[in-house]
């Protein structure tokens, strides 16, 4: 600070003395020659020291800042100057005297929620939303329960409107057609993405448009109103599954896949071949369990049924479909 | 754009003027060929068209050739409000600004019937110069503390670019039809086929000359624009922990549900006979706020003598072919249709499904249709036929599928019994009094067919391939539905009726 004020008496003193030179009644090339180098040493020094003693914030931009002093001082000698030094220097810091700080108000409660909302009403479950749709005598509130499926996931929320798509009220009837339509679209739609996508060059791209597709497929069968359109919807997915396999192997999610849909089509060693995979592959057996237990019901092998089942619990010994586990596993049960 | 018959007095009175949205004489469908049937049954009738699309399409053509006493037809578009002028800033009228005020809190809980000055100041904009309404509603700082008003009451937490666009797109075909309400010629009777903006135009024009509004629905419009509504703005919340409303949608998209609501009450306060054509209809149209003793049924009807003819061009065995005969849009379902088709080729492999209809209303779900065909191959067994003449067809078919998911009172149940087919049908709108009679004397002709729950093309196709196969069964069917047809449902006796409404309210 020391430094630039010396820097700036400088170059006061060196635009004083330049502007001297000029005081004759008629001033000499010499005279207006060394006015002009004394005139452009001082306007150099005081852009090159000014910036150093403004405030902080206005500190950054060195060319422009330079440029700007420069330019003033320059084209307004003396003037230009003075004024940057007594006016421009003491008008900035003047303004970074901030007033004290006021106290900390405090203020209404503002309108934007700021806590979480207490939530007074339950949520509603499947099997009420379903009593609801089969027996409410009201199509209001059947079609109350229509709309709030839309806070359903899919698989819950899927059953539930092929309910109302049989209503005898048309609110509810077209409403769910309308919803179910427009699952039907958004997987359609993802498909024809992955299609149109399948031809890349990269096995691993490849590989996740086969997965997306055996899933999106799946899914589509799932929506299909009829069973022989959805089993031919199931054999595209399961294309598709082992397309996939073929690039990726150890994706576990999709050998899960795989047993679901083999499963479905009644290829029992298949979908448990799948299943074993995906346990391998890294699924956990308790998600694999219920399914082998189907098939060993499908094979009427009762006695693994149980087993399977009972297999599911956790560490905690709650036992997921503990009624049915009970069941299987109380006495024999043979083919009849 | 107004087309006019250069030969007629643009400014003579006609008998009748039909208000028609979205359908006659641009749109093929079954109230089309009502509007057609009626204008040309009554040849001693001058008739006039009003005509009200959304915006004109550079494919649209008359799809009906006009009878000759149809006199004029006005065609209106109500998304085009015309050159936008440069805006200027103008404070507004606060008196009728207050008005509206008065009539939106109406809309929003209606309590009786609208007060007449605030209908004619408010809806049909007496007294004020053309366009005045327009402006002020555009560009007034009046409208806009209106809006902003009812914004910081109504809906804060949205967003308030949804909120205006929303009042900006639901007002401004109002304030058009304000206009159009002023520009049209005198009639003796207007009859709105519709309630929806149809059916407000005809109540600003009941108000403004004071001459009768007749109205027939055929579906119910409120219903079926809150089924488009709400397909449009429900979505999924799944994750989602805030409150949805009872309806599931945000306060400006109630906007829209409010105003189809509110313009049905006031064309059924303006309307007298306010028409439907079956009874549970009625009752709808009671429930939307329809005086019960203006109400009553004309049940559609069908020209007998032109399908009779085409019972002898029938084969001697009966074709292994289900007709869906309609517009191939997702309300007919058509997908459940090729689905049946599907299951019914499981026993009989050389049937067929032909679809014979426009295509041009719903080119993606066309497609989609197309996809699954493939998909199941089907491509030998199903046909697009696209628009037919229908008696071209009909003698063709062994059975009339109508797979529809809503339905009123489809005329082409009535036309097939008149050519001799049973028909298959879902359980919707009076698809089953249709088929299995109305009352006690009409349930004793027997069955002109079967009915099926709604998508589920397993049990149609059972159902066919049970009447296909029986040469017997489906003869009595068809020998039901011919006699149901001849007796309850000619095309005269609705004519008949139409034209005895017209005496009587015309004397009034």
């Amino acid at each position: 600070m020391i430094l630039a004020s010396l820097y700036g008496i400088l170059s006061i003193g060196l635009e004083i003395t330049s502007v001297c030179l000029l005081g004759n009644i008629h001033p000499s090339l010499d005279h207006i020659y060394n006015f002009l180098c004394l005139h452009f040493i001082a306007c150099l020094t005081a852009a090159l020291t000014i910036p150093s003693v403004l405030p902080a914030n206005y500190r950054g931009a060195h060319v422009t800042s330079f440029l700007f002093i420069f330019s003033v001082a320059f084209f307004i000698p003396l003037l230009g100057m003075l004024g940057l030094v007594f006016g421009l220097i003491p008008a900035l810091w003047k303004q970074q005297q901030s007033e004290p700080l006021t106290d900390w108000l405090l203020s209404p409660e503002r309108r934007l929620p700021t806590q979480t909302k207490n939530r007074t009403r339950e949520t509603v479950s499947p099997g009420q939303l379903t009593g609801i749709l089969q027996h409410a005598r009201e199509g209001n509130k059947r079609l109350q329960a229509l709309i709030t499926t839309l806070s359903l996931e899919t698989q819950h929320a899927l059953p539930l409107l092929r309910i109302a798509l049989k209503d005898t009220d048309d609110n509810v009837r077209l409403l769910a057609f309308s919803l179910l339509k427009r699952k039907e679209n958004e997987l359609s739609e993802a498909i024809r993405e992955s299609m149109s996508h399948l031809n890349t060059d990269s096995a691993n791209e490849r590989f996740l448009h086969h997965k997306a597709l055996a899933t999106n497929i799946w899914e589509l069968a799932h929506l299909e109103t009829a069973s022989g359109p959805a089993l031919i919807l199931c054999d595209r997915a399961r294309t598709h599954a082992e397309a996939g396999l073929q690039l990726q192997q150890s994706d576990a999610d999709l050998q899960f896949l795989l047993g679901r849909i083999l499963l479905k089509g009644m290829n029992y060693d298949g979908a448990r071949a799948a299943f074993r995979r995906a346990n391998e592959c890294g699924i956990d057996s308790r998600k694999v369990m219920p399914f082998l237990a189907e098939i060993a019901f499908h094979e009427q092998r009762f006695s693994d049924v149980g087993s399977y089942l009972e297999a599911m619990q956790f560490a905690d010994g709650h036992l997921p479909l503990n009624h049915l586990a009970a069941y299987w596993n109380q006495g024999k049960h043979e083919p009849a | 754009m107004n087309l006019r018959d250069s030969d007629s007095d643009p400014d003579s009175e006609t008998d009748i003027t039909f208000l028609l949205e979205g359908t006659y004489p641009f749109v093929r469908g079954g109230v089309s060929g009502w509007v057609h049937d009626l204008i040309i049954g009554m040849p001693e009738l001058t008739f006039s068209l009003v005509y009200l699309g959304a915006e004109k399409k550079p494919d649209e053509k008359l799809r009906y050739e006009l009878p000759p006493n149809v006199h004029h037809l006005y065609c209106h578009y109500l998304m085009d409000l015309g050159p936008s002028a440069t805006p200027k800033a103008c404070a507004g009228d606060d008196a009728y600004f207050s008005k509206s005020a008065q009539l939106h809190e109406w809309f929003r809980s209606p309590q009786g019937e609208l007060d007449e000055t605030l209908f004619n100041s408010v809806v049909l904009q007496s007294g004020r110069k053309k366009g005045a309404c327009t402006a002020d509603f555009f560009y007034s700082e009046a409208a806009w503390s209106q809006i902003t008003e009812s914004y910081s009451d109504a809906c804060p937490e949205i967003p308030f670019l949804s909120y205006f666009w929303a009042v900006r797109n639901t007002h401004g075909p109002l304030l058009k039809l304000a206009e159009i309400a002023q520009s049209l010629p005198p009639s003796r009777i207007f009859h709105s086929v519709s309630t929806g903006y149809a059916g407000l135009l005809g109540a600003m024009l009941q108000r403004r000359t004071r001459r009768p509004l007749v109205l027939t629905e055929h579906g119910i419009y409120t219903k079926e624009r809150k089924i488009d509504l709400q397909s449009m703005f429900l979505q999924d919340r799944q994750g989602r922990f805030d409150e949805a409303s009872e309806s599931g949608m945000e306060h400006h998209e109630q906007l829209w549900l409010r105003l189809f609501e509110g313009i049905a009450r006031l064309a059924y306060a303006a309307a007298d006979p306010i028409i439907s054509l079956y009874e549970p209809n009625r009752q709808r149209q009671i429930c939307d706020g329809a005086d019960p003793a203006r109400t009553r049924i004309i049940p559609n009807g069908v020209d007998v003598e032109r399908y009779a003819p085409l019972r002898v061009l029938r084969p001697q065995q009966i074709p292994k072919v289900l007709g869906l005969i309609g517009r191939i849009v997702p309300i007919k379902d058509v997908k459940t249709f090729i689905r049946t088709i599907h299951a019914l080729t499981a026993y009989m492999p050389d049937a067929e499904g032909w679809l014979i209809g426009p295509e041009e209303e719903n080119p993606e779900y066309v497609i989609e249709c197309k996809e699954l065909v493939y998909s199941l191959q089907l491509e030998n067994n199903i046909k697009f036929m696209g628009f037919q003449r229908i008696e071209d067809v009909l003698p063709r078919l062994g059975l009339l599928a109508l797979t529809s998911i809503s339905e009123a009172f489809p005329l082409v149940i009535g036309e097939s019994y008149a050519s001799g087919l049973p028909v298959l049908t879902t359980d919707v709108g009076a698809c089953r009094m249709l088929v299995e009679g109305s009352d006690e004397a009409d349930r004793a002709l027997g069955s002109g067919g079967s009915v099926l729950p709604i998508s589920d093309p397993e049990a149609m196709a059972r159902a066919a391939y049970a009447l296909l196969s029986n040469p017997v069964r489906w003869t009595a069917a068809q020998q039901a539905g011919i006699q149901r047809v001849e007796r309850y449902y000619r095309q005269a006796q609705t004519v008949a009726s139409y034209r005895e409404i017209y005496k009587a309210v015309g004397r009034k």
